[in-house]
């Protein structure tokens, strides 16, 4: 039997059953829907995510463990090291504006600020970055931060007094970096490191140290050196990561990755079981079809359809079925991901991408369901004598 | 236009034997040792009451059905040893069916039920309308109703198609299983003129399968069917 006449065949077939066939198309529909649009949801929140961890992940490497200034000034002196920047996170600090409490990351630096965030001011200064005897009561806020207090109390926190605990600060610019966006909460503080220290908290290692280095692909050579030496120091073995650690942003890249193909493989799973419920209902109207058109497929055979035929036409209406599915389906997807877009464009987190790849492995799926679940009807109907089917009731 | 006989066999079945195996195995026999030949160009009728073994003897010689044991060799090809895909070709080529419930398919039109033979020929190179026009022509079928469903045709119209449906694939072999059985008496006189008249012009053998005993005086030869045993009278035309 020739291709076109099979096609037509189902086409017909389809027609004269139009609502049963529209309802399995339904279910078809809502399966291909689920599996594109979490698909897309996935794609869209690696996408999220990556984006973030590659600005989150500042410098080429990334030392943390209890590291002193003499360690940071060991590892900034690196001649591999081409900018470092140390960090004290301030942990619990309460912070007041206008009256208000907010509740940024709040953090005291050391180092190339700059060199390693490439921030850009957007009002008033910053301090020094590289003194670590800076010793004045001011802060340094993040766009998020202003715009937090602004919301909030209807004022500009720049050149106001803000309080960090229980000391008061003098906030002297508001800045704008890629890092900053990733915070959560209210924004950021940065803080110089001779007002946190004994101040805001008890310890004086920085939590960690972001570096740059001259030559990025020697990031694991620099990587394991910097942790060998800082492990010697403290007589650990050399390979110990118990007490500091060197993570590389390839490293936070991939853990980044890793964590969204999961999230991307469960929803594609939650997906893809309402398309198995949409191909069970596809196999149960081939199942109905066969039975009802027994003494059609016994007269196909007595005019000279072969087994393959039968098997042939029952397959194609099946396939084409769930193709009529998984195409409307992904058009659903386009429609609902684009005013999802549109609604959610102000979301961070929420953003629908549906790549070439998403649809054609949707369309993929939607003919494999058609044949999976269309083998045994069409199996069924092919083995059927043509002399009891055309006895058939 | 005279009608000539051929002497080549179309049908040669030699010792024919067909059983059913009831659940348990239980031998039902309905065909004993038949042995008949049809030449081309015959027009003969199998006549029997109900359960005689008729419609069995028609499947098995239409390639619907095997027989349980002896020969039969259609124009000289051996039938039993086909494999399904055989048989299906052999019914696609040189044998077709004219059934009592006419057995069309109510989704397609008068003119797509009488190509579904034509779809499932493998060798099949012919002009599509060519071959369907042909055969309702020669079914007596009137244009008008080329296009209609067959649920807006009468009872001898739609037997007439289902004729047409017969010869489009120009079988060497037309079975027709009480073609008239569903159909008033003149509707019924009309059909079978229609066949008489394929048979006589262009020298279709014709096998016709009836309890009607009328239909003796219009064939060559009648093959009586009792309980699976056959013996043959002549016809009186």
């Amino acid at each position: 039997m020739k291709i076109r006449f099979l096609i037509s065949e189902s086409f017909q077939a389809l027609r004269s059953n139009f609502m049963r066939s529209f309802l399995t198309i339904i279910g078809i529909v809502v399966g291909i829907f689920s599996v594109t649009a979490m698909l897309a949801l996935g794609e869209g929140l690696s996408e999220n995510v990556l984006n973030r961890f590659s600005s989150f992940a500042t410098g080429d490497l990334t030392v943390s463990g209890q590291i002193n200034y003499t360690d940071y000034q060991w590892i900034n002196e690196q001649p591999y090291v081409a900018k470092s920047l140390a960090s004290l996170s301030v942990n619990g600090a309460k912070v007041i504006a206008f009256g208000t409490d907010f509740s940024p990351s709040t953090q005291a630096v050391i180092g190339d600020y700059q060199g390693v965030q490439n921030y850009t001011i957007v009002e008033g200064d910053v301090f020094d970055w590289q003194d670590i005897n800076f010793d004045e009561p001011v802060v340094v806020v993040s766009n998020g931060f202003a715009d937090k207090v602004k919301e909030d109390t209807g004022q500009s926190v720049l050149n106001q007094e803000i309080t960090i605990g229980s000391q008061k600060y003098k906030v002297i610019g508001v800045l704008e970096a890629g890092a900053m966006t990733f915070t959560r909460g209210d924004g950021l503080i940065l803080l110089p490191y001779k007002q946190v220290v004994g101040l805001l908290t008890s310890s004086k290692n920085f939590s960690s140290v972001a570096v740059v280095l001259q030559d990025s692909t020697y990031f694991e050579i620099a990587g394991q050196h910097i942790l060998e030496s800082l492990n010697a120091s403290r007589q650990l073995a050399l390979d110990s990561e118990d007490v500091f650690s060197v993570e590389t942003a390839q490293s936070f890249i991939e853990a980044a990755q890793q964590t969204t193909q999961m999230i991307s493989l469960f929803l594609g799973i939650v997906g893809g079981i309402a398309l198995f419920v949409g191909g069970i209902g596809t196999m149960n109207m081939m199942l109905t079809t066969v039975t009802e058109r027994t003494k059609e497929i016994g007269l196909r055979k007595a005019v000279g359809a072969r087994d393959r035929d039968i098997m042939l036409q029952i397959l194609v209406e099946s396939i084409t079925l769930t193709s009529l599915g998984g195409a409307l389906g992904i058009l659903l997807t386009l429609g609902v991901g684009k005013i999802a877009n549109q609604i959610f464009a102000d979301s961070e987190i929420i953003k629908i991408v549906i790549s070439m790849q998403v649809i054609v492995v949707a369309a993929m799926v939607a003919v494999l369901v058609g044949v999976v679940f269309g083998l045994y009807p069409a199996r069924n109907a092919s083995k059927l004598q043509p002399v009891d089917a055309l006895r058939a009731e | 236009m005279t009608k000539k006989i051929e002497t080549s066999k179309v049908i040669d079945l030699r010792d024919i034997s067909k059983s059913f195996y009831l659940q348990g195995g239980l031998e039902v026999p309905v065909l004993h040792h038949i042995n008949l030949v049809v030449n081309e160009g015959e027009m003969i009728a199998i006549l029997g009451p109900s359960g005689s073994g008729k419609s069995t003897l028609m499947n098995i010689i239409g390639g619907l059905d095997v027989a349980t044991s002896g020969e039969y060799l259609f124009a000289g090809k051996l039938v039993n040893n086909m494999t399904s895909n055989e048989l299906a070709e052999l019914r696609s080529t040189d044998i077709s069916f004219i059934f009592q419930s006419f057995h069309l398919l109510a989704s397609k039109t008068v003119y797509q039920n009488v190509m579904l033979p034509l779809i499932y020929q493998q060798s099949f190179t012919g002009d599509f309308d060519e071959y369907i026009v042909h055969a309702l022509n020669r079914a007596a079928l009137e244009e008008e109703h080329w296009h209609k469903k067959p649920n807006q045709l009468s009872g001898g119209q739609r037997q007439r198609v289902a004729i047409a449906r017969a010869l489009v694939a120009r079988p060497k072999l037309l079975l027709a299983d009480e073609p008239t059985g569903n159909l008033d008496s003149k509707t019924g006189n009309n059909i079978i003129d229609a066949l008489i008249h394929l048979n006589e012009a262009y020298g279709t053998t014709i096998v016709i399968v009836t309890h009607d005993e009328s239909l003796t005086e219009v064939v060559h030869r009648v093959i009586n069917i009792k309980d699976g045993l056959i013996h043959e009278t002549a016809g009186k035309k």
